[in-house]
């Protein structure tokens, strides 16, 4: 919103500003990693062309001129999307995301495509066929994913926002690990038409920036109704950016009392209980709130998200798009070593989860079991709404982690960096990461989780937190770009 | 319960390839996996109803308009969009033996 104004009173240019991002983002590409492709003709040709309507008096949305980047699996009509996979390597899309469409239609300049775990399946950005992408925090370190890109580029300061996506906190758990605000909005709140499917029933697209204020403008642009998913909600979207203004008096925050398998470091719970203690100080009340199954969250999603995406990905046969191996033998050999070669561990270990708990004989026992543990947690959700309006949880376990240390003989144990995160999506909610600290030099962030719809009001909070706190500020030494 | 998978099956199923010297890690990884899946099996849920969606919304209907995509799906198939076509149709191995 400082670039949006500065703009607007004539102080920079949209070209300037992109040049300068695009030169930020090719300088620390090497440290980082956090893009798949960049678009420097496309993005300075949409720079110059505000430029001159700006100079002509135009009337330009609020963000126009402002460079923005996107999570490498939201469809780019004739720019390549690879969804962080050899299978989409050379997947030029013939159509733009939603989106995509709408970040156009706002005019904002976008630099290029960022990084990510393939097929969003990770929460370290070590999944992907391009290379693990570093935390500017620490470059020793994951910024956590999945998108890992994503949140890199906005902490570095090459782009002020970015679009990420989130199926079990794959834009919150990045946000808190790299030092932003995150936000996963409601389930239907923003199309996923033109976003790689992953989990259908969980994935949803939004936003990561340094602070509420353009997390709540970059929002307004991509949230809204679109015909073409049949999941999207067809409900106004408020002004969010007027929401922020809605005053904290009254607003009672749920504690939830989780059990000795959530417990977090001493020094990220002072954290926790001084920001909690600053939204009281600013009128919010607060009460505890139960989740009795929060426990199972994990294994929840792991059957659900893994079924999804067994269905989901049936599409890569190496007949229409994607990787196609050489010289087939036959049909069978053609699916078979295609999918072997394009698909990374990760990715066939899932499918391969998701084929057995939907196979005959294990359907009753794991996906419709795990589907009745989705109704009883968010039925929890809907009990501790009845006490408070937001919930208050912290967003991980712990900071960033180095880069290799849970690539381990045991990939549960990287699965566990979703505990907090993924009742939201199982629940459809609302849930932002906003950063509140450091333990050991390594920025954590905390959880807002809101009703359905109730974006506006999570980010009020974060806002008049924001306004009274200065964690948000903070950039990584080394990366001091100006691009918030 | 979830210990007795059948990897050659799964493997079969999502038409992917196990190569011999992966097999005991993968047999591994996916054993963790699956153990850790079994805390559904185990949760009481008697008489709850299964959600297959958050937000249980109805079949929705929309206004059936063509979309005019900036060049036909066979000009960007041609285009390298598909691995391999013939004559604007995709190819691949021979079926019918």
């Amino acid at each position: 919103m400082q670039l949006a104004r500065s703009l607007r009173q004539g102080e920079t240019t949209s070209e300037a500003l992109t040049e300068a991002a695009l030169t930020r983002a090719r300088a620390a590409q090497d440290d980082l990693n956090a893009f798949v492709t960049l678009c420097p003709d496309e993005a300075l040709a949409e720079a110059r062309s505000v430029d001159a309507e700006r100079a002509a008096g135009a009337a330009l949305g609020p963000l126009a001129g402002v460079p923005m980047a996107h999570k490498d699996l939201f469809c780019t009509e004739g720019i390549r999307t690879t969804c962080g996979s050899r299978m989409l390597d050379n997947f030029i899309p013939p159509y733009d995301a939603h989106v995509v469409e709408r970040v156009k239609a706002a005019r904002m300049p976008v630099i290029g495509k960022l990084n990510m775990d393939e097929f969003a399946m990770g929460s370290s950005n070590e999944n992907s066929y391009y290379g693990a992408v570093h935390n500017p925090w620490d470059l020793r370190c994951s910024p956590g994913g999945s998108s890992g890109g994503s949140a890199a580029a906005v902490a570095a300061g090459i782009v002020p926002g970015a679009t990420g996506t989130d199926t079990g906190g794959s834009i919150r758990q990045p946000a808190a690990l790299c030092n932003l605000l995150g936000i996963k909005p409601s389930y239907g709140r923003v199309s996923r038409y033109g976003m790689v499917a992953f989990a259908s029933s969980l994935d949803q697209g939004g936003v990561l920036t340094r602070n509420a204020e353009d997390a709540a403008a970059l929002l307004q642009v991509i949230a809204g109704h679109d015909a073409r998913d049949a999941t999207c909600i067809n409900a106004p979207v408020p002004d969010y950016l007027a929401e922020l203004r809605t005053p904290l008096e009254g607003v009672r925050i749920g504690l939830p009392d989780f059990g000795d398998g959530h417990a977090i470091a001493p020094a990220y719970r002072e954290l926790l209980e001084a920001c909690i203690e600053q939204l009281r100080s600013l009128g919010a009340e607060t009460v505890s709130v139960q989740l009795p199954n929060a426990d199972l969250g994990i294994a929840i999603y792991y059957v659900i998200a893994p079924a999804e995406a067994s269905a989901n990905l049936a599409r890569y046969d190496g007949v229409h798009y994607g990787h196609r191996c050489e010289n087939p033998a036959d049909l069978q050999d053609l699916y078979r070593r295609s999918r072997s070669e394009g698909f990374g561990e990760e990715v066939r270990r899932r499918i391969m989860v998701g084929a057995h708990v939907l196979a005959r004989g294990f359907y009753d026992a794991y996906y419709l079991q795990a589907q009745k543990c989705r109704r009883l947690v968010l039925r929890d959700y809907q009990s501790a709404f009845t006490r408070c309006d937001v919930i208050l949880t912290p967003t991980v376990r712990a900071p960033a982690f180095r880069l290799g240390e849970k690539l381990t003989d045991d990939p549960t144990d990287l699965y566990l960096e979703d505990l907090y995160t993924v009742g939201a999506n199982l629940a459809g909610l609302p849930g932002l990461s906003m950063p509140v600290g450091f333990v050991d030099g390594l920025p954590v962030g905390v959880q807002l989780i809101g009703r359905a719809l109730e974006e506006g009001r999570i980010l009020s909070l974060a806002h008049r937190y924001q306004q009274h706190t200065d964690w948000h500020l903070r950039t990584p030494p080394g990366f001091s770009g100006d691009g918030a | 319960m979830s210990a007795s998978f059948d990897l050659d099956y799964l493997a079969q199923l999502m038409r992917l390839n196990i190569k011999p010297e992966e097999r005991t890690g993968i047999e591994e990884k996916l054993g963790s996996v699956m153990e850790m899946i079994d805390q559904v099996v185990q949760a009481d849920t008697e008489g709850v109803e299964p959600l297959a969606h958050p937000l249980e919304i109805h079949t929705v209907l929309r206004s059936d308009i063509p979309d005019e995509p900036a060049r036909s799906l066979r000009d960007w198939m041609q285009d390298g969009g598909a691995p391999e076509t013939e004559d604007g149709f995709y190819t691949v191995p021979k079926v019918i033996p």
